[in-house]
């Protein structure tokens, strides 16, 4: 089993992403900060954030109808139908969602995904962000039913791949890891070389090689007290492997 | 590692028992680490190649933070991959009640 390993970066971006960080909003991303209209959305977002964190700073609850996300998301939805297609219509439609999903607003969030149509731009984040939604209510349902609809019907291949990768994970976490596999390698092969396939391969790898079930990978070294050790040499005792870093 | 307490805990109460805890530092200096597992009288075995998240060890077990747990049964196979260190006893036990 080859592999290689997935970068770090593009799974804390995505993270970053949905915590809210305003990295992509203040133009530290990695989209060029020359098209205007998405610096304007940028901006919006960025306005967005702030607004909403002092909501939630302030007390404000989150899955209510007057939650501040659902005017907002009005306006980054504007966006969209400004420049139907472009770069700043797929991020500000991509971002409006993810508004509404942090806010927990779902009804409105799936109502909003339904409109968007399997070869839309904005799927290429949206993907990631159905995902993270069906991780935070630990209900994978939506995510796995409307991500297979996406990656079926969509033309492009970027899409695609996002789709299967955030698919492949959902269904790994559903615990159908046959499921995972299927969807993971057809990501790798609707994009070979992209971001998206080589998160799939990492996510194959794990499975692979780290699931429960299979015999750990073997490892040796020299304990600080100078002992040497490997997993081989403490097979007859149940291990705690913990990995740690000094805080 | 405010966690220490609990597997200094699993250690006491589970290695008359066989159980074995066996600590990975991610630090990057080496040094920190020995002094980490000094101060916080961390009495088990310690591999620390000083090469943080890019040592080989870390990279075969795909390890993105810490901690990151995984238990293994008597045989070497993995039986949990525990969220948290409060989460370690129960597959810890029934492993080591496996006979």
């Amino acid at each position: 089993m080859h592999h290689r390993m997935i970068p770090r970066a593009f799974f804390s971006l995505v993270l970053l992403g949905f915590l809210g960080a305003a990295r992509f909003a203040s133009g530290q991303g990695t989209q060029p900060a020359a098209n205007p209209a998405v610096v304007e959305v940028r901006e919006t977002l960025d306005a967005a954030r702030k607004e909403i964190d002092a909501y939630r700073a302030g007390g404000g609850k989150a899955a209510v109808p007057d939650h501040p996300a659902t005017r907002w998301h009005e306006t980054l939805w504007a966006y969209r139908e400004r420049d139907p297609g472009s770069e700043a219509a797929a991020l500000a439609t991509a971002e409006a969602i993810q508004l509404l999903i942090r806010a927990e607003l779902s009804d409105q969030a799936h109502a909003r995904v339904e409109a968007v149509s399997a070869d839309d731009l904005a799927w290429e984040r949206l993907a990631a962000y159905l995902y993270y939604e069906g991780s935070a209510r630990k209900d994978f349902a939506y995510a796995v039913a409307k991500l297979s609809e996406v990656a079926a019907g969509s033309s492009n291949a970027a899409i695609k791949s996002a789709a299967l990768l955030a698919l492949g994970r959902a269904q790994r976490r559903q615990g159908d890891n046959a499921a995972a596999v299927k969807s993971l390698e057809s990501a790798r092969h609707s994009a070979p070389e992209s971001v998206s396939a080589r998160e799939a391969d990492g996510i194959l790898y794990e499975i692979a090689n780290l699931s429960v079930g299979l015999k750990a990978p073997n490892f040796s070294g020299k304990s600080r007290a100078g002992r040497a050790i490997s997993l081989e040499s403490l097979r007859g005792s149940v291990v705690v492997m913990v990995f740690w870093a000094s805080t | 590692m405010e966690e220490v307490p609990l597997f200094k805990a699993l250690h006491a109460k589970y290695a008359d028992r066989g159980a074995v805890i066996l600590g990975i530092g991610l630090d990057q200096w080496v040094a920190r680490a020995d002094r980490t597992v000094k101060e916080k009288g961390m009495s088990w075995p310690q591999l620390v190649d000083g090469k943080g998240f890019g040592g080989d060890i870390a990279k075969t077990y795909h390890v993105e933070g810490t901690p990151t747990l995984f238990v293994l049964d008597r045989a070497g196979r993995i039986v949990a991959r525990p969220g948290s260190a409060k989460q370690v006893e129960e597959s810890l036990l029934a492993a080591l009640d496996k006979p």
